[in-house]
């Protein structure tokens, strides 16, 4: 067979491909890539939310090919890290603000005593109870790899947690990128209002923080976010195989990510309904129907295999149902009671008190470390009046140009909004069937909004697109506030740890 | 580099004005040097613990010329105090807290610091005459460190919080480069003190200009 020498085309190079990333791109990139860098530095080890049963989990799947089980096993951790837990103080010293990690040389020098006298090849003995043995393992297969790499060039733990959290701050960046392309799909050749919704991602607090750790919430939130941008792109531009496709496999990498990903599936079907309404398909291209199908038994054929094999009633440690108690008017009553005062007819709150500032404010915006790190009070107030603010503005330019959004725009406004209901409803039924099935923990913080960090960036850059004159000022000012909560929280963790 | 527009000039004075205003005052006051802290303060279960003529010993501390004053809290009012601290090699000092402190008093008790870095070293509080001080210690699993509370030499059942601090008080600011060498310990190469300095000032001064220049992307045409 011969070939025609335009197929023979030399690949791009590394130099024409960066070149060919926007400026404004390439410097949040950037932001991103030393704010998440400066926290996994900042941060001791194994003090990042539920960190250590993370890195034990990526471990246990290097070392084995096998996840942990969530209930039994020969360790929770590998009896290195069992050692900088328990011997060097790295449990207690977290949340406890009072505790500092081991400062000096005389402690590397004792833990490296410790781990000189364990057999070599312990890693493996990590197989449970690890809670986090429920989680799929797709992210901790992509840690996998920086922990064999530094293994293989001789790194002692210490080590292989920092390249493995390093190496997780990719997923930051790669999420920065698909915010940029998601604004770019509703700014199209608007500039300002495109840069703005980005750098809310990359300026974040929360983002930035737990882009630097090792954690399947930057998975997630990199999941969601290039699923934002496939599935705009699909209402936009209607179907066709790849346009199916992609946010298919995406949708799924999110489910293989973290209990939390389901919800990717309830926003695809969402943008395929929302593509069809808008442009039906056309009867005879094949091609659609069949790429529009291939998306379809991608997902049927791992949801079938997947209940076929009995795994979906033990996938994400059996919690991948409704419970016992579960009763839809409960469950708005307390999502009711979440935003507002209760009515007169409704049952108290389950669960501890908790509502719109602990999610939306005070953990999405700023808790860093194990939520015992946190800016002053008045700041929260501030974020709380300025979110109130955005969301008004949201409401003042919907209202103002209702009538050409909703002609022009309705599948990009319904896409958004569903994104947004679906992750936050979801957080909610996850939040309301944990009270109802006897606990005590809510199960619903700030960190869990971050897939919706872009939706909210983009609602910023249409305020800053809409007011033409004081919308870049005011974008502005709001970017300002994120750069100085960004570091502020890392000023706060170092004197935390290390003053 | 062109001219920088409306907003991201906006954006470069807030920030500026943020870190005059909040900023500098955070990283300039003075505030307390925190060496170690062999036992920390217990997050949940307070428990008290006894002191009287018995003395009451944190075994394995790390001491060293940067810890001159131990910190501890009294839960109720108490007798005076003699503390004593040891280590390898013969080191020892004394510091005396007087009598007639309140409850939920924090001390913070200077004596003479280790010439060297010492592990293994020992500090030691026992009731300077009559009656028995109530110091605050902690019980559960998760306030226990790698020191260990013992009563005349055997191990207790409540761990006193104990921290070694350097006195007197530095600013942020001022401890730029031992903070720095702090966050380096049991990092690879080439994260050390340095390196993290310089990724610091990147962070706060690099991060902030390239969010403007990136604001500026409209009016330059980007």
């Amino acid at each position: 067979m011969s070939v025609s020498p335009s197929r023979l085309r030399p690949a791009p190079r590394l130099g024409t491909l960066l070149r060919g990333i926007p400026t404004p791109l390439k410097l949040l990139l950037l932001v991103g890539l030393v704010l998440s860098w400066a926290w996994s530095l900042a941060m001791p080890p194994l003090q990042g939310f539920d960190e250590p049963d993370h890195a034990a989990y990526a471990i246990h799947l290097a070392t084995t090919g096998h996840p942990p089980s969530p209930s039994a096993g020969n360790g929770s951790h590998p009896p290195a890290m069992t050692v900088m837990l328990f011997g060097l103080g790295y449990s207690p010293l977290k949340g406890n603000k009072d505790a500092r990690p081991p400062f000096s040389k005389l402690d590397e020098q004792a833990y490296e005593r410790y781990v000189d006298q364990l057999p070599a090849s312990t890693d493996s003995q990590s197989g449970g109870p690890n809670p986090l043995g429920k989680n799929p393992p797709l992210y901790y297969a992509y840690e996998a790899v920086p922990y064999w790499i530094s293994r293989a060039l001789g790194a002692e733990l210490p080590a292989q947690l920092t390249w493995m959290r390093l190496w997780s701050s990719l997923l930051f960046l790669g999420t920065i990128a698909c915010a940029w392309l998601a604004a770019g799909e509703v700014f199209r050749r608007s500039q300002l209002p495109r840069v703005v919704a980005t750098a809310v991602v990359a300026l974040q607090p929360v983002a930035g923080y737990l882009g630097g750790m090792i954690t399947t919430d930057t998975a997630l939130m990199l999941g969601m976010t290039a699923l934002l941008w496939l599935t705009l792109r699909l209402v936009r531009l209607g179907f066709s195989p790849a346009r199916v496709i992609a946010p298919a496999i995406v949708a799924l990498c999110c489910v293989l990510v973290h209990g939390r990903g389901v919800a990717a599936i309830a926003v695809f079907f969402l943008a395929l309904l929302i593509a069809f309404l808008r442009r039906p398909l056309p009867r005879h291209e094949r091609a659609i129907k069949v790429g529009l199908c291939a998306g379809l038994v991608v997902l049927g054929v791992v949801g079938g295999a997947l209940v076929g094999s009995g795994a979906l009633s033990g996938l994400y440690g059996g919690e991948l149902n409704f419970g016992a108690t579960f009763s839809v008017s409960r469950l708005l009553q307390q999502t009711w009671e979440f935003y507002l005062p209760p009515l007169r007819f409704m049952s108290p709150q389950l669960g501890p008190h908790y509502g719109f500032g602990d999610l939306y404010v005070q953990t999405y915006f700023g808790s860093f470390a194990s939520y015992e790190v946190g800016y002053s009070l008045k700041y929260y107030d501030l974020i709380q009046v300025s979110l109130v603010a955005i969301a008004i503005g949201v409401v003042a330019v919907l209202v103002r140009r209702w009538e050409t959004l909703s002609r022009e725009r309705w599948w990009q406004m319904a896409l958004l909004a569903g994104f947004f209901v679906i992750v936050v409803g979801f957080l909610h039924l996850a939040s309301y069937r944990a009270l109802a099935n006897g606990t005590t923990d809510p199960l619903i913080t700030g960190r869990y909004l971050l897939p919706i960090t872009a939706v909210i960036g983009i609602a910023l850059g249409t305020c800053v697109a809409a007011a033409r004159r004081i919308g870049p000022y005011l974008g502005a000012v709001a970017l300002a506030g994120l750069t100085l909560l960004s570091l502020s929280g890392l000023a706060l963790t170092v004197s935390r740890f290390y003053s | 580099m062109r001219r920088l527009g409306g907003p991201a000039l906006a954006y470069l004075l807030v920030v500026l004005l943020g870190g005059l205003f909040v900023g500098v005052p955070f990283a300039t006051r003075d505030r307390p040097q925190v060496t170690s802290v062999p036992i920390a303060r217990p997050t949940h279960t307070v428990a008290p613990v006894a002191v009287g003529q018995e003395p009451v010993c944190v075994e394995g501390v790390e001491l060293g010329p940067d810890a001159n004053a131990v910190a501890i809290q009294a839960l109720s009012a108490g007798p005076a105090l003699r503390v004593d601290v040891s280590g390898p090699g013969g080191y020892a000092a004394s510091a005396t807290v007087p009598g007639g402190y309140r409850g939920g008093t924090g001390f913070t008790v200077p004596f003479r610091a280790a010439p060297r870095e010492l592990v293994g070293g020992r500090v030691c509080f026992r009731a300077d005459g009559e009656g028995t001080a109530q110091l605050l210690g902690g019980t559960t699993d998760r306030e226990l460190g790698t020191a260990r509370t013992t009563v005349g030499g055997q191990p207790a059942p409540v761990q006193l919080a104990v921290a070694l601090r350097d006195l007197p008080q530095r600013s942020l600011l001022g401890r730029v480069g031992q903070l720095a060498g702090r966050a380096s310990e049991l990092r690879p190469w080439p994260v050390v003190g340095w390196v993290l300095v310089l990724l610091g000032v990147v962070v706060v001064i690099g991060a902030p200009l390239a969010v403007a220049r990136g604001l500026n992307g409209r009016t330059t045409g980007d």
